[in-house]
């Protein structure tokens, strides 16, 4: 794959876990000690990322370098076989609540392989 | 096969040993979020539409729970409260929810014994009588009090629960009949009790609450919603001259009104009413000084914490945003 499109996907799920973790680039700039505009060019593919700033993410969000750089497969959970649950609805799930539940079970499986390395 | 009664107890003393351990501190609500991170089940709060919350399982051993955004701090708090019950008394999770179409318990109805048992969990962490009692010794509230639908409200803002949870909590610890906790439960417009509360101000949104606040709530952390309004009643401590003042410097309120309680009797100590409204959404202070505007003699001074983030947003809890970002304070 060529240097820049990894750099975007690299990019693209940095962002995708700061998002869905809820924090902002400010907050992961002064996580990082690097400025926010800083986090905007790594989140766009502009900027690259030293291994001390890999590290430091990967301990933030909770999940292993090799998921944040694409060398592993982000674990495969749409099979609502191996997930298993109770939950207090008001309704029947809608299809986006369904895939709430599926990136959560995504969440859960990312962090417990940190866990576990 | 165990019977209704041995499932209930079995919930409630295990929510009393997981209170125990995270016993409440400078604070009148129990911190479900704290406790579930150190028990080591992750949280995430997502804007799901339709699902209060669920317990997830994911191959062997990754859990966690689900809760979503969509609704206040009150129902998150129970949600959050409910799941730690389904994974603390080991109920069994089931593996068809996702695909199948089988109608789901919504709050209030039924459920299954196993929703039961949750909800009595929740109920029992947080709202055990001790701590409902120690809230009520503290504000000077006898069982009396709480037919009063006020009082009901405003110590269900300090349990942080619904006002409906507290009706129920309150009746499951013989503090009000199950007839009366049903009729203050179903007849009381918590918007009536919050408009008289505030009146004149007027609340900028219909789930803003109004916590009326006294020198009983000295050191204890209120925990509001951004657009919640406090109304603070002082004693006067010391004859005329000394006048009430908010220390502003925090920036975190600002007094909308001040007028004399007109509900003191003739020749009781005189007090003094404030309505203050949040101006941005933190951890504050609130300091009011009672001294000569001219000198600056002091007579007397009180502070209270307040916390008026409100409700957790999509993402990590706040608690354990705050944790990652600052390892050394873990």
């Amino acid at each position: 794959m060529p240097k820049d499109v990894e750099r975007m996907t690299l990019g693209t799920r940095i962002k995708d876990a700061r998002t869905y973790r809820g924090f902002s680039q400010e907050e992961v700039a002064t996580f990082l000690g690097v400025s926010r505009s800083s986090v905007s060019l790594m989140e766009s593919g502009q900027r690259g990322l030293d291994s001390l700033e890999l590290r430091k993410l990967s301990q933030l969000f909770e999940c292993s370098i090799d998921e944040l750089v694409g060398e592993t497969v982000p674990p495969k959970t749409a099979q609502s076989s191996n997930i298993a649950m109770v939950a207090r609805a008001a309704a029947r799930l809608s299809d986006e609540d369904r895939k709430e539940v599926l990136r959560f079970a995504q969440f859960l499986q990312s962090r417990k392989r940190r866990k576990d390395e | 096969m165990t019977t209704h009664r041995e499932r209930t107890l079995h919930a409630a003393s295990e929510a009393a040993r997981i209170f125990d351990r995270f016993a409440p501190q400078g604070r009148t609500s129990f911190d479900i979020v704290r406790a579930i991170t150190i028990l080591g089940f992750p949280i995430m709060f997502r804007p799901t539409k339709d699902l209060l919350g669920a317990t997830v399982t994911v191959g062997e051993g990754a859990r966690g729970i689900l809760v979503t955004t969509k609704r206040g701090l009150a129902i998150q708090r129970f949600t959050l409260a409910h799941e730690l019950g389904h994974l603390v008394l080991g109920h069994k999770l089931r593996f068809d929810l996702l695909t199948s179409d089988e109608v789901r318990w919504g709050p209030g109805e039924p459920g299954t014994q196993e929703e039961r048992g949750a909800d009595t969990f929740a109920s029992e962490l947080l709202a055990p009588r001790r701590l409902v009692s120690q809230v009520a010794r503290r504000q000077k509230w006898d069982a009396g009090n709480f037919r009063d639908p006020t009082i009901v409200y405003q110590l269900s803002l300090r349990l942080g629960l619904s006002f409906q949870a507290t009706c129920w909590a309150l009746a499951r610890n013989r503090l009000l009949t199950e007839e009366s906790a049903r009729r203050i439960s179903n007849e009381t417009e918590v918007n009536h009790i919050k408009l008289a509360l505030a009146s004149p101000y007027e609340l900028p949104d219909s789930w803003a609450d109004v916590w009326a606040v006294t020198e009983a709530d000295v050191g204890l952390l209120l925990e509001c919603g951004p657009n919640d309004a406090v109304v603070l009643s002082v004693k006067d401590h010391a004859s005329a001259g000394y006048l009430w003042d908010v220390e502003e410097s925090d920036g975190g309120f600002e007094v909308v009104f001040e007028k004399p309680d007109i509900t003191e009797s003739y020749g009781a100590e005189a007090s003094r009413v404030l309505l203050l409204r949040s101006k941005a959404a933190g951890n504050h202070r609130l300091v009011l000084r009672h001294k000569r505007p001219w000198s600056g003699e002091l007579a007397a001074s009180v502070e209270f914490k307040v916390t008026n983030m409100g409700k957790e947003v999509d993402g990590l809890p706040r608690y354990v945003k705050r944790e990652l970002l600052n390892p050394a304070s873990a």
